[in-house]
């Protein structure tokens, strides 16, 4: 598969959130202001690509080599918190503006599952690591895709008519679930 | 000996860990970020809790309880 194809499958295809429903917790909990969400999906995008850039490699040069595969889970969770945190302190030192704008967001993606989902998937499926890149380059923009659609439709339900018992997240669980019926149409395109 | 490799690994990724985590919280959250940082780790950002900084247990049965069919 060329890298155009992973890149538009991991993006809309299989999303992330909508089909693998993986980032769920940041999805609705971050989702009420387009300033804060537009920050969270470029600090998301960043984290997952550079996750990946770190975790494909250990797991083929370390894990695989060691014979210690049976460890990845608990290997990714500790590399992506210490990246997340390493991340943190490099922006938060030398640049305020982008600390201001990502950098903030980034201890709340330390337990973002869809991080470590995009490790763990990297290396379920044989792939070079061109491909795994893209594919986790796919997975963030995904992300921060749908995420800005989400908040742009619940930023115009704030205004709707909604009955008490379903203002906040029960109107926002349905939303999500229309939306992720409407992509599953999109299933076996590529 | 593949167990000792294999505590040998997780310890040095649990110590990377514990490494960067007090790097980080060497650095002082810059004083011009501070607002924009206290807002994005403020609870309501993962809570079904809006308007109020709390989200405990006991506030969010309270919020519940506003709830009413």
């Amino acid at each position: 598969m060329n890298l155009l194809a992973i890149l538009i499958s991991a993006m809309i295809v299989n999303n992330i959130v909508l089909m693998q429903f993986l980032g769920l917790c940041s999805f609705f909990g971050v989702s009420t202001k387009m300033k804060s969400v537009i920050g969270m999906g470029l600090a998301v995008i960043v984290v997952i690509f550079l996750s990946a850039v770190i975790t494909y490699p250990l797991y083929y040069l370390v894990l695989v080599k060691l014979n210690i595969t049976y460890i990845d889970t608990i290997a990714f969770i500790l590399v992506i918190a210490a990246l997340v945190q390493l991340t943190e302190l490099v922006i938060k030192r030398f640049s305020q503006s982008l600390y201001k704008a990502l950098g903030v967001y980034l201890p709340l993606i330390a337990t973002n599952c869809a991080v470590l989902g995009v490790a763990l998937t990297n290396i379920a499926t044989p792939q070079t690591y061109a491909e795994a890149l893209t594919f986790a380059l796919g997975s963030g923009l995904g992300y921060a895709f749908i995420i800005i659609t989400f908040t742009a439709i619940r930023m115009r339900l704030d205004s709707a008519n909604v009955p008490k018992a379903m203002k906040g997240l029960p109107i926002a669980f349905v939303t999500a679930s229309i939306m992720a019926l409407a992509f599953m149409g999109l299933a076996g395109i590529i | 000996m593949q167990y000792v490799i294999m505590v040998a690994i997780l310890g040095g990724f649990i110590g990377l860990y514990i490494l960067a985590m007090y790097l980080n919280s060497k650095v002082a959250v810059p004083e011009s970020c501070k607002e924009a940082y206290l807002e994005a780790q403020n609870c309501e950002s993962c809570s079904t809790k809006s308007g109020k900084s709390s989200c405990n247990f006991n506030s969010t049965i309270e919020f519940l309880k506003e709830i009413k069919l």
